[in-house]
């Protein structure tokens, strides 16, 4: 019995990092624990959405909330709340994209896959990275004020 | 001829870290190390204004403020945890990186691995956290 070990020779030929044994299994798990977060970051968004149209569609609580001294106020909040769910948005994206194509790539051998899945996770922590400096030299400033 | 393949040949997936990949991950490693150094001066300033807070309130008196600063430990060491994964994986990934390294490669699957698991108890935790606190004061 000839016993190939197969893939194995064709992978070993180069030095290069292969995805394959533990790290396959890992990576596709890291797939599913990303697609779960961004699966919840969603209806955390959605959620978030559905509270501010029920709140604004009401004549009433428009009327209540923008006709008060705190109006001003009141729509910088709304912007700063729009503005950190595109950034939600943004990262949800991100990680499903890595998710997705994590899975595709072991499943499938597909190298393009790898590739935009760990373009997906690096622009993931790129805008968490973006985030956090802010807010970090926010809260020193506020600190130190 | 008899081909056998045994369980580790059957995960080999064809997909190598090479070229674009490559690069990719030489980002990776830069903004993951960035995200847990910020992840752990914003641990240590959370840890000082905790302090400072429950001082200033003599926290300690009140049993249901002992509960939410159970909570914040609790959050604190899930958070600590999180970003020491996120640590050891910028820091496995760079070693593979630069010495195609594939246990260190392997290693570093695993952390991030535990990074987004222990991300998903945290958000568990929050919401489960947000739900029992909106009962509560439903119930007042």
């Amino acid at each position: 019995m000839e016993n190939y070990e197969a893939g194995k020779t064709n992978l070993l030929s180069t030095n290069a990092l292969h995805v394959d044994g533990s790290a396959a299994n890992n990576w596709k798990a890291s797939g599913g624990w990303a697609k779960a977060i961004a699966i919840t970051l969603t209806v955390g968004i959605g959620i978030v959405i559905l509270g501010m149209v029920v709140l604004f569609t009401n004549d009433r609580n428009t009327r209540l909330l923008l006709g008060s001294d705190e109006s001003a106020f009141l729509v910088i909040a709304i912007i700063i709340v729009l503005l950190a769910l595109a950034v939600v948005a943004l990262m949800t994206i991100n990680l499903l994209r890595f998710g997705n194509g994590i899975n595709v790539a072991v499943n499938n051998m597909d190298q393009l896959a790898f590739e935009k899945s760990m373009t997906g996770l690096r622009n993931y922590f790129i805008i968490g990275g973006i985030v956090g400096i802010l807010t970090v030299l926010y809260t020193l400033i506020d600190i130190f004020k | 001829m008899d081909i056998s393949f045994s369980d580790e040949d059957k995960l080999h997936t064809g997909v190598e870290v090479e070229g674009a990949v490559r690069e990719t991950m030489q980002s990776l490693v830069k903004w993951t190390s960035i995200n847990s150094i910020i992840g752990f001066v914003s641990l240590g300033l959370s840890l000082i204004s905790g302090f400072v807070t429950y001082n200033r309130a003599s926290f300690f008196n009140d049993t249901e403020n002992m509960i939410l600063m159970a909570i914040s430990l609790i959050s604190f060491a899930l958070n600590l945890i999180i970003n020491i994964s996120l640590f050891n994986f910028s820091r496995q990934l760079k070693l593979a990186l630069a010495n195609d390294d594939q246990q260190a490669f392997e290693h570093a699957a695993g952390h991030i691995k535990n990074y987004f698991r222990m991300f998903m108890i945290m958000i568990i935790i929050v919401v489960v956290f947000a739900v029992v606190t909106g009962v509560m004061n439903g119930m007042k």
